[in-house]
C-alpha cells in the first residue's frame, strides 16, 4: 500500500447538485418579474389602447377626460386586474411562508381526489358543457359588443341576423357543393356501364346447345340446382357453393356455357364485361365493383337468386402471390406429380415454378381486385344509412343482412394469372376444366353444326372428322363448317361434300396457299423431301396417322406432312419418340441419299424437331442412359452426370455418364443410319409419292397410303405406282431432275404421266 | 437587467398613477355621433333632455308637412343647465329658462337641397333675413348681433347670434350655427339659447360650448 498512487483532491471541484424534487419543496417555486406582472402589463396597455381609440374617435376629447369615461366602460378590466393581484400576492405568500403553501397544497390535493371520484367519463362530459358555456359567454359578450346590447339579449338576436345571412352562406355553401356535385357526377358516371342484367327468357341458349362439354355441364347444373332450390343442401348442414371458375384454352365453349346458364336459369343473370374493371382514375375500379355488388343484392333479394358471370377474369389481375400448389397447370400428357407428395415437398417444387401473368396489379389498378375479394366474401355487415344510423340512435341494434344468393361465375385462359385469394373456397370454391372436347365431344359438336347446314356426310365420315381434328374446339368446328359452307357456294352447290370439309380443314390448318410455282427442280426436291417423311411415316409411325402431305408452299414452309393421332391417347412412349425422330430424320436421309450427298436447308425445322425430342428422351423422360431429370439438374444447377468429371471410374460407367450432348448426338447418328436403311428399302415408294406430290400438289392421308401401298385411294389412283415400267419412267426422270440440280437448269423430261 | 427591470418597474407604476388618477368625473359631457362626424361639448352638471322627448313633442303639435320635416332628422340632442328645462322650452319661441343647447342634424329634401342658400341657412328658426329688413315683424325688437361665416372641411354656414322678444315673451339671446354639408345633402344646426340674462352671464360657458361644436367628415 506505500505505493498506492494518491486520490486527486475533489473537495474544490464544483460537483453537480440535484436540484430539489417537487415533492420536497416546502414552498412555491419564485416566479420571475416577468411572469407575476404580464397580466398586468396586458390589462394596462389594453385600458390604454381603448382610451385611444376613444381619443382617436373624439376630436374634442381630451386625455384625462378620456381616461375618465373609459374607465367607466372598462370596468370589467378593473375587475380582472384586481383579481390578478390578488392572485399575484397568494403567491408571493406561498413562496415565502411554507404553512400557507402547505396550506393550499392539501386543499387542492382535497380537491383533486374529490372531482376524481366521478368517473372519467362524466368528468370529460362536465369539462365539455363547462366549455360550451364559456363558448356561448364569449360569443355573448362579442355580439353584445356588435350589436350593442345586453350580452345576453344580443345572444337572442344573433339567430335573426344568422337568419338573415342564410342566403349568403347558403350561396357561400352552393359553390362549394357546385364543385362537389360535379366530381361525385363525374365517378358516378365513369362508374357506371360495364353491367348487364339479363332476365329469364331474355336469352335463347340452352344447355342443348353446348356440345362436347357434359362433364362439365352436369356439374354447373348442379350448381344451378343449389341456387333455385338451397334448402336442399340447407337443410342438412351444408352451405350453398358460391363460385365457379371455368377455365381452358380459348375457344372450348366457357362464355357459351355461361350463356346457357343465363338460358336456363330462372334467375337473373348480371354480365360483367371485362374491360369494365380497367379505368382511368384510382377509385373508379373500386366504386364499380361495389354498385355492382350493391345491384347483384339487390336483384338477390328480389328475385330470390342471381348469377353474376366475370368474362375473362384475368383482366381483375394479380396481386404477385404465386398460386397453391395442387392446382393442376401441367400438360395434357403428364400425371401431376404433385398430388402424393407430401405439402412441404409439394410447395418446394410448385413454388419455384411460379408463372408470372398480370402480375402486381394487372389491370384492374388499386384496391379493384381487393374490393372484389371483399366483396365476395367479406364481413356480413348490416346494410343501409337507417338500419345502421337510425337504429342505433334509437338504442336498437342494427339488423344482420338476409343471405344474399349469388352465384359468381368466372370464366378464363390464364388461370395462373388469378389471384391467389380469389380462387379459394369460399370464394370460388369450384374450378372446372373447359378443356379441348373429347372424341365423342367433337362429334357431337360436328353432328350439330351440321345440323344447321344442308351435307351430305354420312355418321362414319363425321366420326372420321372428328378423328382427324383432335385439337378442335367448338369455335374452330363452327369455323370449319362454315368455310366448307362457303367451298361449296363458291361451286355453285348449296349442300357440303366430304371434299368441302377437308378442304376447309386443310385451309384452316395450312391457311391459303401462296400462289408460287416452284421451279421444276425445286418442286422435284419438295417433292422427295415431303415423300420421304410420308414414306417412313406411313412405315414406322403406326400411332399416328397420315392426315395430309403437301407440297404447296405456305407461309412458314415449303412443304408438310401432318399426322394425327387416330385416338385420344394421353401418354407415349420411347417407340413412338423413336418413330418421331426417324421421320424427322428421313428428310435428311432421303436427301443425301436421292440427290448424292447433297441436302438442303430445309431439313433445320426437322432437325430442330428430332434433336428436341432426342433431347427430352435423354434427359426428361427417362428414355436414355440416365435417370436424372436434366430440368431439376438444371433449375438446381447441379450440373448433368458425367460433364467433365474429375475421378476415373470404371470403363463402362464412363460410357454411360458421358455427357448429355454427346448421348444425343450418338443416338440421333443411330436413328439417321437407321433411317437411311428404311428409305433404301422403301426407295420405290419414294419416288411414287413424290411423283403423286407433284401432279396432285395436295393428297389426304388416304391417298398418301394409296400410293404407298399400291391401292386406289378416294382421289389419286395408286395402282400405276406398283408397275415397274412406271418406276423406271420415276427413276428416269429423277436422274434428269438431279442433273438438273447439279448444272442449275430445268430437267431435261417432264413431269411424266402414268398409266395403268 | 437591473436598469431594465427597475426602468419597466418605473412606466408601469407612472401608467398605474395615470390609471388611478382617472377615477373621478370628467369635466365634460362629450355629445357626439360618429357616425355623422357631429361632435360638441357641455359642462358636466347639465343635463340631458331625452330624443324621444323632442320627437313626440314635435309630431303632436305638427301637420303633414313638419312630419315630414320630423322623419328626415338624422340626429339630434339637447341639455340644459337646469332639470326643469323640457322639450318644449327648447322647441317653442318664448326662452327656457337655463341655457340650452340643441344640436340636430337633417337630411335635405331634393326641392329643399336646390334651393338652400345662406340666407336659408339663417332663417331656419327664424326669418332672420326678414327681421333684419324689418320686414317681418313675427317677433319684437330683433337685434343682429354677431354673424360670421363659418368654412369647414366638411361643411359650410353661418354662426350667427341674435336677440329678440317674442310676443308675451322676455328678451332672449340665441346663438345659431347652420351649417350646410359640402354634398348639400344635409344640414347642421346647434342652438344655443337662453334669456338675456342668463346669456350674459354665462358668456365662458357659451363660448366654450359654441367652440366645441364640430362637424367632421362623417364616416
Amino acid at each position: 500500500m506505500a505505493n498506492a498512487p494518491t486520490e486527486p483532491n475533489v473537495t474544490n471541484v464544483v460537483q453537480f447538485e440535484s436540484r430539489p424534487k417537487d415533492t420536497d419543496r416546502k414552498t412555491r417555486i419564485h416566479l420571475s418579474l416577468f411572469d407575476r406582472l404580464k397580466f398586468l402589463v396586458a390589462f394596462t396597455l389594453t385600458f390604454f389602447v381603448l382610451v385611444w381609440s376613444d381619443m382617436a374617435g373624439n376630436p374634442l376629447l381630451g386625455f384625462v377626460d378620456a381616461v375618465n369615461e373609459r374607465s367607466r366602460s372598462a370596468w370589467w378590466l378593473f375587475l380582472l386586474a384586481a383579481i390578478e393581484i390578488i392572485r399575484q400576492v397568494h403567491f408571493l405568500i406561498s413562496e415565502f411562508a411554507s404553512p400557507y403553501h402547505g396550506f393550499w397544497q392539501r386543499y387542492f390535493g382535497f380537491v383533486d381526489r374529490t372531482i376524481h371520484r366521478i368517473s372519467d367519463w362524466n368528468r370529460f362530459r362536465l369539462s365539455r358543457a363547462i366549455k360550451l358555456l364559456l363558448w356561448i359567454a364569449l360569443l355573448a359578450v362579442i355580439l353584445g359588443a356588435v350589436y350593442d346590447e345586453a350580452p345576453v339579449r344580443a345572444l337572442f338576436l344573433a339567430p335573426a341576423a344568422l337568419w338573415s345571412a342564410l342566403p349568403f352562406i347558403a350561396q357561400l355553401m352552393f359553390a362549394v357543393v357546385f364543385v362537389l356535385i360535379q366530381f361525385v357526377a363525374i365517378f358516378w358516371f365513369l362508374s357506371r356501364g360495364g353491367i348487364d342484367v339479363y332476365f329469364p327468357d331474355d336469352i335463347r341458349t340452352r344447355f342443348t346447345d353446348v356440345w362436347g362439354q357434359d362433364h362439365v355441364l352436369a356439374r354447373i347444373r348442379e350448381n344451378l340446382m343449389f341456387l333455385e332450390r338451397p334448402e336442399e343442401i340447407e337443410k342438412f348442414g351444408g352451405y350453398v357453393p358460391g363460385g365457379i371458375l371455368l377455365w381452358g384454352p380459348p375457344g372450348t365453349g366457357k362464355t357459351l356455357m355461361a350463356e346457357s346458364m343465363a338460358g336456363e336459369t330462372g334467375k337473373p343473370f348480371v354480365f360483367v364485361d371485362p374491360g369494365a374493371f380497367n379505368n382511368m382514375f384510382f377509385g373508379v375500379g373500386i366504386l364499380k365493383v361495389k354498385s355492382l355488388f350493391r345491384k347483384l343484392r339487390k336483384l338477390a333479394l328480389r328475385y330470390g337468386g342471381v348469377v353474376a358471370f366475370f368474362d375473362e377474369a384475368d383482366a381483375l389481375g394479380n396481386r404477385g402471390l404465386a398460386p397453391a400448389g395442387g392446382l393442376g397447370r401441367y400438360s395434357e400428357n403428364e400425371c401431376h406429380g404433385g398430388n402424393y407428395l407430401s405439402p412441404v415437398s409439394a410447395n418446394l417444387v410448385f413454388r419455384e415454378k411460379f408463372v408470372m401473368g398480370g402480375a402486381g396489379g394487372g389491370g384492374g389498378g388499386m384496391g379493384t381486385l381487393q374490393a372484389l375479394l371483399t366483396e365476395l366474401s367479406g364481413l356480413k355487415k348490416p346494410r343501409g344509412f337507417f338500419n345502421r344510423v337510425v337504429r342505433r340512435t334509437l338504442g336498437m341494434r342494427p339488423k344482420t343482412p338476409p343471405k344474399y344468393r349469388i352465384l359468381i361465375v368466372m370464366a378464363t385462359n390464364l388461370p395462373e394469372a388469378l389471384d391467389e385469394a380469389l380462387l379459394r373456397p369460399g370464394r370460388i370454391d369450384r374450378m372446372y376444366r373447359v378443356g379441348y372436347p373429347s372424341k365423342a365431344g367433337r362429334i357431337r359438336t360436328y353432328e350439330g353444326y351440321l345440323a344447321k347446314v344442308s351435307h351430305s356426310l354420312t355418321p362414319e365420315e363425321i366420326d372420321k372428322l372428328a378423328t382427324i381434328t383432335p385439337y378442335a374446339t367448338g369455335a374452330k368446328i363452327k369455323d370449319t363448317i362454315n368455310e366448307a359452307l362457303i367451298y361449296a357456294i363458291r361451286s355453285g352447290r348449296t349442300t357440303i361434300t366430304w371434299p368441302d370439309v377437308i378442304k376447309a380443314k386443310q385451309l384452316k390448318e395450312l391457311g391459303p396457299p401462296e400462289d408460287v410455282e416452284y421451279i421444276e427442280r425445286e418442286r422435284h426436291a419438295v417433292a422427295i423431301h415431303e415423300a420421304c417423311h410420308g414414306v417412313m411415316a406411313h412405315v414406322v409411325r403406326r400411332h399416328m396417322m397420315i392426315d395430309l402431305a403437301t407440297i404447296e408452299k405456305g407461309s412458314d414452309y415449303l412443304g408438310m406432312v401432318a399426322s394425327i393421332p387416330p385416338d385420344d391417347q394421353f401418354t407415349r412412349w420411347k417407340s413412338e419418340y423413336e418413330s418421331d425422330i426417324l421421320v424427322s430424320l428421313a428428310s435428311l436421309a432421303g436427301e443425301r441419299m436421292f440427290f448424292a450427298g447433297d441436302n438442303s436447308s430445309g431439313v433445320s425445322g426437322d432437325l430442330e424437331s428430332a434433336t428436341t425430342i432426342a433431347s427430352f428422351m435423354e434427359g426428361h423422360w427417362g428414355m436414355g442412359s440416365t435417370v436424372s431429370s436434366h430440368a431439376s439438374n438444371k433449375r438446381f444447377e447441379v450440373g448433368a452426370p458425367g460433364g467433365g468429371g474429375k475421378e476415373k471410374r470404371g470403363e463402362a460407367t464412363k460410357e454411360l455418364r458421358r455427357s448429355l450432348a454427346d448421348r444425343i448426338e450418338s443416338n440421333l447418328a443411330s436413328l439417321l443410319t437407321k433411317a437411311e436403311k428404311i428409305l433404301k428399302e422403301n426407295r420405290d415408294q419414294v419416288l411414287s409419292l413424290a411423283h403423286a406430290l407433284e401432279v396432285y400438289k395436295t393428297l389426304s392421308g388416304e391417298d398418301v397410303a394409296a400410293v404407298i401401298d399400291g391401292v386406289e385411294g378416294p382421289m389419286v389412283d395408286g395402282r400405276p405406282y406398283t408397275k415397274s415400267k412406271n418406276i423406271k419412267i420415276l427413276e428416269a426422270y429423277h436422274e434428269a431432275a438431279m442433273k438438273a440440280h447439279k448444272d442449275h437448269n430445268s430437267p431435261s423430261i417432264a413431269l411424266p404421266e402414268l398409266s395403268l | 437587467m437591473i436598469a431594465r427591470k427597475r426602468s419597466v418597474a418605473i412606466l408601469f407604476a407612472l401608467m398605474l398613477a395615470v390609471t388611478v388618477s382617472g377615477c373621478g368625473t370628467p369635466s365634460k359631457i362629450y355629445a357626439k355621433n360618429a357616425q355623422l362626424g357631429v361632435y360638441f361639448t357641455v359642462p358636466s352638471d347639465w343635463i340631458a333632455i331625452p330624443e324621444e322627448e323632442i320627437r313626440s313633442y314635435e309630431l303632436e303639435a305638427a301637420d303633414a308637412a313638419a312630419k315630414n320635416k320630423a322623419d328626415l332628422v338624422l340626429w339630434q340632442e339637447a341639455y340644459s343647465a337646469s332639470k326643469n328645462t323640457t322639450a318644449k322650452n327648447i322647441l317653442q319661441l318664448e326662452a327656457p329658462k337655463a341655457l340650452t343647447a340643441f344640436a340636430r342634424v337633417r337630411a335635405l329634401t331634393i326641392e329643399e337641397s336646390d334651393a338652400m342658400s345662406y340666407n336659408g341657412l339663417r332663417n331656419l328658426i327664424l326669418p332672420v333675413t326678414d327681421l333684419i329688413s324689418g320686414t317681418s315683424t313675427i317677433v319684437d325688437e330683433f337685434q343682429l348681433l354677431d354673424e360670421q361665416e363659418i368654412v369647414i372641411d366638411a361643411a359650410r354656414g353661418l354662426e350667427t347670434l341674435f336677440s329678440f322678444t317674442p310676443k308675451g315673451g322676455a328678451n332672449e339671446t340665441v346663438h345659431q350655427t347652420a351649417l350646410l354639408s359640402n354634398d348639400r345633402k344635409s344640414i347642421y344646426f346647434f342652438l344655443v339659447r337662453c334669456t338675456t340674462e342668463c346669456f350674459n352671464e354665462s358668456e365662458e360657458t357659451v363660448n366654450a360650448i359654441v367652440d366645441s361644436f364640430t362637424v367632421k367628415e362623417s364616416r
